[in-house]
């Protein structure tokens, strides 16, 4: 089994849960990080494990209705499925057929099946996290409905820990035919993102099927029918999941058998081919790299200095797809929810919605102030600036610059895209909800600020824990305390703000206009201050050497 | 001109502290050549990293030119060209892109930025100044950041182990760049453990051993003290490195 010990080294070399890790935190005197990174992985974990179960409550009620009682399984299993599957994609590219230490693996005395299924295990660590939140809300809805017995929860957990198999193998499979057919290291991020807009569609497309079949039919007797009948064709589509959800809901031990076979004869093709498909991509990779260059260049124009460092942030950011996907997906992800749920939820929900709107319609400025501010906050642009920069760090360290310069750049670059964000997320918000230009120029000011204050949050934390002996580009961002520790802070300044204009408006009946210029001039003091200490700190930061090893 | 007092530097690994540094003192006078000698872990990387700021002395002074370089670092690291040992390039830039940026940050005029595709010429990868550095070879990075130290025209060259991985022609335009630039004023501090290069190339060597300097003078001298006129620079090093184990 020397595929175990490859993960195991893996892992030791990058892991967040590594012994390693809490030696270097407490030698640092840095455990008080521990707590806030706890808080952000909770209320993460939280908002998702309650949408999830929200969700599948609704499956179960409908199974129920329906008489289908696999039906919550079926979708757990297809959630699993599609889940793993989208984040797999990514996985499988930089994790195995583009990750950076196979040169160094493949020298070793390890045959490339174990390498391939090293990597593999890896991927399958991280679906397997994502299936496991499932699983639990799933067997979460049993109990909170009184249903379900102990043996099929423990069938349920085990299920978890097999259903990101066939996700996996697929994925493996999925991008191993690509790159065997085109030549595709050209295309490589745009073939990346292109399939991530095509499962968006697909899970566009799915939803609008759903409404369309409810709108269609008039009285709900028949559209329910109409639903019972098109949900049952399609179980039948997927015999795989259709065992799975078999298996889970009537504790039906062949059903569970054949699941678990195919999953694991899907792992082992996927392992076979990505085998010699690596062999495939390495041997192009190699005979790539000769290839000459492009003749004559003419030399850039001068553009003075924090333009220059703007420009390296930017070369830094687009640098490997995981830094690409990362901000591209924080970027845009208020844009993409809204248009899947725009097309997604039926006309007369979204009615009704809006008319449950309007009854706190008084709230709406800040509500939409709160809901910008967080889906440009919880980002990890600003807690990863300096970690992103791993060790080529050493080269803006050893540039004869104040930090301040440093600072400054980061500073435009940060506020040039997350303002802008602010500013289309605000509007977008505001065009949906039927508010007036005019109140959404008044909470304008205050979400600027908190874009300026969520940046220098960030940057504190990354300039007082940095992630810069990184390898593989996750360590970076994905897979960087910093984010969570930043959510953790954002959550709770967040709240605290909300709390306090929650009283305002509540008790002592005051204007939202009033509340938010009161907001805006109240943030003033605290951003002018971080302003300061940040600067400061950044000084400090740029002149204290490399705070790496190595 | 460099002048080193006292350094030291330790680092704590754990539990084990490795004292990298000990009391170093030397100097360089404006104009020399200076050779930093020394097998793997002797603490010439650290010495170099304290000189350019990349890493803080646990003691000690530096001053280059006239300049407290530990407390005024700004001024100290404007004056200085940093070649480092492996070199640090930002992977998806073009190669000309990089010696802009660098030429941006050092805020060279744009009259003076000939300059690159002179040094380009020279170290012959003017063509490939339109390619992105990922493509390059590690040769060519090297050149590329020994380009980029040269670029500001810096009065102190500071190179770490800058020989390795040139090939032969582009090893010799460096080490006659270096004589030139030494001709013209400039102060060069540089590091190797190839000894040939130090015997032929500089005007003082200097011989760190466990983070501890054994002699530096002039290599016909440290012959003299030590008895061998007729050894070679090798056969001395190996001596004297042998008699501290
Ligand atoms: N970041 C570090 N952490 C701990 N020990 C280090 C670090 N860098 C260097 N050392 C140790 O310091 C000593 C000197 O290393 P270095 O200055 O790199 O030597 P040289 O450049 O002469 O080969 C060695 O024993 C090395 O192991
Ligand atoms: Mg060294």
């Amino acid at each position: 089994m020397k595929f175990l010990k490859l993960v195991g080294a893996a892992q030791r070399g990058r892991g967040v849960f590594s012994i390693q890790f809490y030696r270097d935190l407490k030698q640092k005197d840095m455990l008080w990080v521990l707590p806030l990174a706890l808080l952000g992985i909770l209320s993460a974990l939280a908002t998702m494990g309650f949408l999830i179960f929200q969700q599948f409550s609704s499956f179960y009620s409908l199974g129920l209705v329906l008489n289908q009682p696999a039906l919550p399984f079926f979708f757990l299993t297809m959630g699993i499925w599609a889940f793993g599957f989208l984040t797999a994609i990514p996985l499988v590219f930089s994790l195995l057929y583009y990750s950076k230490d196979l040169p160094l693996l493949f020298s070793l005395p390890v045959s490339r099946g174990q390498v391939v299924l090293s990597k593999l295990a890896i991927i399958y660590g991280y679906l397997l996290a994502i299936s496991l939140v499932f699983s639990t809300m799933m067997i979460a809805v049993l109990i909170n409905m009184g249903a379900g017995n102990p043996a099929q929860f423990i069938l349920i957990a085990l299920g978890g820990f097999v259903l990101p198999l066939f996700p996996m193998a697929l994925a493996v499979f999925f991008v191993a035919f690509f790159l065997r057919v085109i030549d595709f290291q050209r295309f490589r991020i745009l073939f990346e993102v292109l399939g991530m807009f095509l499962a968006l569609l697909l899970i566009m497309g799915i939803n609008l099927l759903f409404s369309q079949t409810m709108a269609d039919q008039g009285s709900m007797d028949n559209s329910l029918s109409g639903l019972a009948k098109m949900l049952s064709a399609l179980i039948d589509r997927f015999p795989p999941a259709a065992w799975a959800a078999k298996a889970l809901s009537r504790n039906s031990v062949a059903d569970y058998l054949f699941f678990v076979m195919f999953s694991v004869a899907g792992v082992y093709v996927a392992w076979f081919f990505s085998t010699h498909t690596l062999a495939h991509i390495l041997e192009k990779q190699s005979s790539k790299k000769r290839s000459s260059g492009r003749g004559q260049y003419r030399l850039a124009q001068t553009i003075g200095i924090v333009p220059a460092l703007i420009k390296k942030d930017l070369f830094i950011l687009v640098s490997n797809s995981t830094f690409i996907f990362q901000g591209m997906g924080e970027m845009l992800i208020l844009p993409i929810l809204l248009i899947i749920y725009s097309v997604a939820i039926p006309k007369e929900a979204l009615e009704q919605m809006l008319q449950a709107i309007e009854a706190v319609s008084s709230w709406m400025p800040l509500i939409i102030l709160g809901a910008a501010s967080l889906f440009t906050g919880l980002t990890s642009f600003g807690c990863t600036t300096i970690s992103r920069e791993g060790k080529s760090i050493q080269l803006p360290l050893s540039l004869p610059l104040s930090g301040h310069v440093h600072f400054k750049a980061k500073m435009i670059l940060h506020l040039a895209i997350y303002g802008s964000i602010f500013v289309i997320d605000s509007f977008i918000l505001t065009l949906l909800f039927q508010l007036s230009l005019a109140q959404w120029l008044i909470l304008l000011p205050a979400g600027l600020i908190l874009v300026f204050i969520s940046f220098t949050v960030g940057l504190w934390i990354d300039f007082s824990r940095p992630v810069l002996n990184w390898n593989h580009p996750m360590e970076a961002v994905k897979n960087n305390l910093n984010v969570l520790i930043n959510m953790g802070i954002l959550m709770a300044y967040m709240a605290v703000l909300g709390l306090g204009c929650y009283a305002l408006v509540a008790y002592f009946h005051l204007s939202h206009e009033i509340v938010l210029t009161g907001l805006t001039v109240f943030l003033v003091f605290p951003a002018k201050l971080l302003y300061e200490k940040l600067k400061n700190r950044a000084v400090q930061f740029y002149s204290a050497g490399y705070p790496g090893s190595g | 001109m460099i002048s080193l007092k006292d350094l030291s530097k330790s680092y704590t690994k754990v539990k084990d502290k490795v004292d990298a540094v000990k009391k170093l003192s030397l100097e360089v006078e404006k104009g020399e050549l200076f050779g930093f000698l020394g097998p793997n872990g002797a603490g010439k990387t650290t010495t170099i990293k304290m000189m350019i700021g990349l890493l803080n002395p646990d003691q000690g002074h530096i001053v280059i030119n006239g300049i407290d370089a530990v407390k005024n670092r700004l001024a100290s690291k404007k004056i200085i060209g940093f070649v480092p040992e492996e070199p640090l390039l930002y992977d998806k830039m073009r190669g000309g892109d990089f010696l802009s940026f660098i030429a941006d940050v050092y805020e060279v005029d744009s009259s003076k930025r000939r300059k690159i595709t002179e040094l380009a010429e020279l170290f012959e990868i003017r063509e490939k100044l339109g390619d992105s550095i990922s493509s390059y070879s590690h040769g060519m990075r090297q050149k590329t950041a020994i380009i980029a130290a040269l670029l500001h025209d810096p009065e102190v060259l500071i190179l770490d182990e800058p020989i390795i991985g040139l090939d032969p022609k582009a090893a010799f335009n460096l080490k006659d760049q270096l004589k030139e630039l030494c001709a013209k004023g400039k102060t060069i501090f540089f590091s190797t453990h190839v000894m040939e290069v130090a015997e032929k190339l500089c005007h003082r060597v200097g011989i760190i051993n466990k983070g501890e300097l054994l002699a530096a003078a002039p290599f016909e001298e440290l012959k003299a003290k030590s008895g061998h006129l007729g050894a070679s620079l090798e056969e001395l090093f190996l001596e004297l490195t042998n008699e501290i184990s």
